[in-house]
């Protein structure tokens, strides 16, 4: 009854707020913006707004990233049906069935019915989240820094086997990030730590500018290679509301898609894309033959949708109640609230009730204007997406550019960005996923400050540390995702394979 | 292309993409960069003061232990590379060039901004990256719009994060003229 009453008056304080409602409907329009643009993408999007986001307080900056961010999973699916170039990671497997149905001529169609499962996604995942986080929030709090140490390593391991291509690779990036968080004054010695006699790295380097460099200068640095023949947009045809037979087939598949696009948001790390990609598969395999799945099938095409957009609410579970990211958007997001010295984790929603419950409301009222504005202004946004990214890329980096200066009025975060930018391009050279070097960042300052408290408390006896029950559990959970991941096929079963494809 | 398709905005845009790109390349410069990294932090770790408390634990045993983990899964990594587990996005010489020209014209903006104000060091910025790094090949006439354009972004940008939020950008003769002169 408490959590209604609360998301009862966090709702009413949006609804009788104007700015709030003039800010959460400008995040919409941002993020739907961000999200179409192939290149850019939600944590992007938010990290660029960093001059903006300083300039007012955490109620009113808060709510424009978690909309940005819910508005972006809407605007994503717009150049993945158009263009079949996902506009943010969360919208590729809209591509496979979405961009055919678009070549059937039913592109506006297609839109429609996306935008209407996205709306359905974010509803439902919004229920989940408003109700599982207050009791799971006081779960936190029986959390020592044993647990919490291992629910960190947990989260790393997870984030790095289920993201990108490979899982030692993903491992990799976790690590570099954790070891870009040790940069600076280590504070229970006072000593410097690799900052080779550089008075601004002392400071270590501020997450929000290696996040301005992987996402926003790596991505214009990948972007490089883009070309005519990848932005040929398919023409706004078809009918903009979806028949009520188009609706049948979508409602079930839509349905299934928030569930496990809620469940894949709350696991650390996993965020939208394997939301998705889960969805579709499920979607695949219940399908019969006729449904014609990758030739423009409408359940393809809503699953994933409702998957990617439920996941949004889903990261914000681990975020809000555990402090722990659930995407690497929701890293990003963790980096503002540090910055503005909100711990999120165990006993925020007590510490700051008000500021919680306004981030909840603000997903439901984005969810509404997203569904509004995605259906209503489909033309509109279409244009957009036919500004070629030669004159895109520019004023990206010059954004880039303000939001690394604007921190703390110096050029050499710039460099520092810089140097982020060119590792993030090497990253996506092999698949590695620039979000879990920001995952591994934010955390990794958790990570070593929970274990020395442990240590502390336990005399430097780490065993005693991981021995704690709870704490067990975690570790265990990591080395089951460690051990599922090891090529096990390739040690023992290469012969009954090689057997296999002899007969 | 399909039926469905029709050519947009972007088909003023030359192509200099088309090019058949190297995995050995993309695998050895990862392989190089990241190779780097673990064995420059591992290093450094073992280079740190040890300095350790009551409870063993110092300002060098975390990185150290990170260290240890960086360099395992990234040889690991680099194996899986090299042996082609992995899905590597082949890449091109002009790719590449593309790519540094691009690094090389940040940094002279970054260093530029300060010598010649932001909406100066800007323009010339944009300028270059979409004729260079995207290869855009322009007529006077369209050149001179986009220079126009370039002004207006710049200046619309300055006008938002310094004026209004005062996020202190390098002033130039042209924002001072503009912005400076009616004291906003």
């Amino acid at each position: 009854m408490n959590t209604v009453n609360e998301l009862l008056s966090a709702l009413g304080g949006i609804a009788t707020s104007p700015s709030l409602l003039l800010i959460i409907l400008g995040g919409v329009i941002l993020g739907t913006v961000a999200g179409l643009l192939p290149g850019i993408g939600p944590s992007t999007a938010i990290a660029l707004l960093l001059p903006v986001a300083i300039t007012v307080p955490a109620e009113i900056s808060l709510p424009l990233m978690v909309s940005l961010y819910l508005g972006a999973e809407y605007g994503g699916r717009i150049s993945a049906i158009l263009l079949n170039i996902p506009g943010d990671p969360g919208a590729i497997m809209t591509t496979l069935d979405g961009h055919p149905m678009a070549l059937k001529g039913k592109a506006a169609t297609a839109l429609s019915i996306s935008a209407i499962a996205s709306f359905v996604g974010s509803m439902l995942a919004f229920l989940g989240l408003a109700f599982i986080a207050g009791p799971m929030s006081e779960l936190g709090l029986a959390f020592g820094p044993g647990a919490y140490f291992a629910v960190v390593v947990m989260a790393l391991v997870l984030s790095a086997t289920l993201v990108g291509s490979a899982p030692m690779l993903g491992l990799t990036a976790v690590a570099i990030g954790v070891a870009v968080s040790t940069v600076g004054i280590e504070l229970q010695s006072g000593l410097p730590r690799f900052t080779f006699g550089s008075f601004t790295l002392l400071e270590g380097i501020d997450p929000i500018v290696a996040i301005i460099g992987v996402f926003g200068v790596g991505e214009i640095l990948a972007s490089t290679t883009m070309g005519k023949d990848s932005q040929v947009m398919s023409k706004l045809s078809g009918r903009f509301l979806p028949t009520g037979r188009e609706l049948r087939q979508g409602t079930l598949p839509s349905l299934r898609g928030s569930v496990i696009g809620f469940i894949a948001g709350v696991l650390p790390g996993a965020g939208t894309t394997i939301a998705a990609f889960f969805s579709y598969g499920l979607e695949k395999r219940l399908a019969p033959e006729s449904a014609g799945m990758g030739k423009g099938a409408v359940r393809g095409l809503v699953a994933p949708e409702s998957a990617n957009n439920a996941a949004v609410s889903g990261s914000m579970v681990p975020l809000l109640t555990l402090g722990i990211p659930g995407s690497g958007t929701t890293a990003v997001l963790l980096a503002y609230l540090m910055m503005y010295g909100l711990n999120p984790g165990p006993g925020f929603f007590d510490a700051n009730p008000e500021l919680a419950w306004t981030i909840i409301g603000a997903l439901l009222v984005s969810a509404i204007m997203g569904v509004v504005i995605n259906i209503g202004a489909s033309p509109l946004l279409a244009k957009i997406l036919s500004i070629p990214m030669p004159f895109m890329a520019p004023v990206i980096l010059m954004l880039a550019l303000i939001s690394c200066y604007s921190i703390h009025n110096s050029v050499t975060d710039v460099y520092i960005a810089l140097a982020f930018g060119v590792l993030g391009y090497v990253m996506r050279l092999v698949g590695m996923a620039p979000a879990l070097l920001v995952i591994g960042l934010v955390l990794g300052e958790m990570l070593e400050r929970n274990l020395q408290q442990a240590l502390g408390l336990t005399g430097g006896n780490f065993w005693a540390v991981i021995s704690d029950p709870l704490a067990m559990v975690f570790i265990i959970i990591a080395l089951l995702a460690l051990v599922s991941v090891l090529p096990w096929r390739r040690m023992f079963g290469k012969k009954k394979t090689d057997a296999k494809t002899k007969v | 292309m399909s039926a469905n398709t029709e050519p947009t905005a972007t088909d003023a845009v030359d192509e200099p993409y088309l090019e058949a790109g190297s995995r050995t390349t993309s695998a050895g410069i990862s392989t190089i960069v990241l190779g780097f990294l673990a064995v420059f932090f591992f290093i450094n770790a073992l280079l740190l003061p040890s300095s350790a408390g009551e409870d063993g634990i110092g300002p060098k045993s975390f990185p150290v232990v990170v260290g240890i983990v960086l360099l395992c899964t990234t040889i690991l990594g680099i194996v899986a590379i090299l042996r082609g587990g992995v899905e590597v996005r082949p890449v091109g010489g002009g790719e590449i060039l593309r790519v540094g020209w691009c690094i090389v014209l940040f940094g002279l903006y970054a260093a530029s901004v300060f010598l010649i104000g932001f909406v100066e060091a800007s323009v010339i910025f944009s300028m270059l990256v979409s004729m260079t790094v995207f290869g855009v090949r322009l007529s006077l006439a369209r050149a001179c719009g986009l220079f126009a354009i370039n002004i207006v972004i710049a200046m619309v940008l300055f006008l938002i994060f310094d004026v209004w939020l005062n996020v202190l950008l390098p002033v130039g003769w042209l924002e001072y003229w503009v912005f400076g002169g009616l004291q906003l």
